[in-house]
């Protein structure tokens, strides 16, 4: 197995924001994202990967909660990502190793999870200027497994986007959608600069919005006779109260998927929201939201802290059973 | 809707319980005459052919006296209320021989409760017959079959809370990744294991 690499995620963040930060003017207080070789129409595909085997990295829970045929069943997923890079790496999250591109890697995840949703992907290297697509019956959830890097002279502004974004943005603030945000792997807390001065502003633009959740990854699945504890690479919540209430955690088993990132945090995350979906089928995308970060588990996370882990690690199961039966 | 398909299924399974204790009135009525004449005779002419506590039906119920699921608050809940009976089902067969080649095959069983399930009590009423046809072949005919004895299981009340509300669902299904009405499918809604048997058996000896 191919060692762990942190490869599209920083490299998307990174050569993003350098290239939108060549033209850049305070006084258009712009973040104007990057589209190489651009071309104005957004490539969509719509594929519903039917996977239907509970694979090794993933959490006990999301075994234990397998049954027949309703995992996403009715729900799109939307995974907005790099899908035309010439740039692949290998993997493995269905037992046998693959290579190729981040969006599909991101993709094939929250497909494995919510193996009946219907998975839409759209570039984001030629779909800056095209809203994502909804769905329109069905809990709608969108992926966002990369960030919109700005310097952070910058962090107090207020950023608007292309249509891409600004759509995102509108569906966690309307709560249309479900926006599953990978919380990015600076190792730093949301919310602050990394080491090279800047700081996701698409972090900071969905922050406080109703059916926004920030992802971050463990280092493997926890559970209350082996607590996980938190990636190294990963972001942590921070100080950030409102922050807090918006993060939740899941294990990223690198020794088992041969690939590391919160990239590979969120599509779990956003799998799980898909499950619930299909069980609750009339919820609003903010009270599937409200029951993921609500049920979320402590006692699988060594020495527990809001400001590290959020809410803590996403539980699948408690999310999908009853607060009381009788 | 559920609910009132669960009552409806209810009455009409109380129907069909009443008519069967009416029914062994009815035969213990018959018999008491019968007795009073031929009490030793049908006595010597009975034999018990099966005891049984438990059946196939009681037992797939029993799986569920273990195990359970977590809750939303990480709270345990377990099956065992809802699945232990209070009583095994129990059931009595006997022969009443009535020629030298016919008998009458009758018995009752008590059925089983539990919280959230029913075995309903059964009667089982049959023929058996037997046949020298030679010095060396015989041949047998049995037929059996159960009135009553379903079993029923009983719908939860769940509180999902803001995600999905109150509802009627499965109680052993409450936690899974079905919605809760679809989960009202997989209730148990089960006939008696062999409720009609029929054999034929040729025997040759050499």
């Amino acid at each position: 197995m191919k060692a762990a690499s942190f490869p599209l995620f920083s490299k998307i963040i990174i050569s993003a924001s350098f290239m939108a930060f060549a033209p850049f003017s305070l006084a258009q207080s712009d973040l104007v994202s990057t589209a190489i070789g651009a071309n104005p129409s957004a490539m969509a595909a719509t594929t519903a990967i039917v996977l239907p085997k509970a694979q090794n990295w993933m959490n006990p829970d999301v075994a234990a909660a397998w049954s027949a045929g309703y995992s996403g069943k009715g729900t799109t997923i939307t995974i907005v990502d790099d899908f035309s890079n010439a740039s692949k790496f290998s993997g493995n999250l269905n037992g046998k190793v693959q290579t190729q591109g981040h969006g599909y890697w991101t993709s094939q995840e929250a497909g494995l999870v919510a193996y009946s949703a219907t998975i839409n992907r759209q570039d984001f290297n030629t779909g800056r200027n095209t809203s994502v697509p909804l769905a329109k019956t069905g809990l709608n959830v969108i992926n966002a497994s990369y960030g919109m890097y700005a310097s952070g002279a910058y962090i107090n502004y207020n950023f608007t986007y292309g249509a891409e974004e600004t759509s995102m943005v509108n569906y966690a603030k309307g709560g249309n959608a479900i926006i599953v945000k990978a919380a990015g792997n600076d190792g730093i807390n949301m919310g602050t600069v990394n080491a090279s001065g800047n700081f996701d502003a698409l972090n900071k633009s969905l922050k406080g919005l109703p059916t926004t959740i920030y992802a971050g990854a463990l280092s493997s699945n926890g559970t209350t006779a082996s607590p996980a504890s938190m990636a190294s690479y990963s972001n942590r919540a921070g100080t950030d109260v409102t922050t807090q209430k918006q993060f939740l955690v899941v294990g990223v088993d690198s020794s088992k998927m041969g690939i590391a990132g919160t990239s590979f945090a969120a599509p779990i995350i956003s799998g799980y929201a898909a499950v619930l979906g299909s069980k609750f089928a009339t919820a609003t995308p903010t009270a599937i939201t409200n029951q993921l970060l609500n049920t979320a588990r402590t006692d699988t996370l060594k020495s527990y802290s809001a400001a590290v882990y959020g809410k803590g690690e996403a539980s699948l199961s408690r999310a999908l059973a009853p607060v009381s039966i009788k | 809707m559920r609910g009132i398909k669960t009552t409806l299924i209810n009455n009409s399974l109380c129907n069909t319980r009443n008519k069967i204790y009416k029914l062994l009135i009815y035969i213990v009525l018959w018999m008491i005459p019968s007795f009073s004449a031929h009490g030793f005779d049908f006595i010597e002419k009975t034999h018990v052919i099966e005891i049984r506590q438990g059946s196939e039906l009681s037992e797939k119920v029993n799986f569920y006296t273990v195990g359970g699921f977590e809750a939303a608050n990480g709270s345990f809940v377990s099956y065992t209320p809802w699945y232990i009976n209070h009583w095994t089902d129990t059931r009595v067969s006997f022969m009443t021989q009535i020629t030298e080649t016919l008998g009458i095959i009758w018995g009752v069983s008590s059925g089983e409760v539990g919280d959230k399930y029913r075995i309903y009590p059964s009667l089982k009423i049959g023929v058996a017959y037997f046949e020298n046809l030679s010095k060396n072949s015989t041949l047998s005919f049995k037929a059996t079959t159960i009135l009553g004895g379903n079993l029923t299981e009983y719908p939860c009340i769940a509180d999902y809370g803001d995600v999905g509300g109150v509802q009627m669902v499965n109680c052993r299904m409450a936690a899974s990744q079905l919605p809760p009405s679809e989960t009202l499918n997989y209730l148990f809604n089960d006939r008696p294991y062999n409720q009609t048997m029929v054999t034929l058996e040729y025997k040759l000896y050499f």
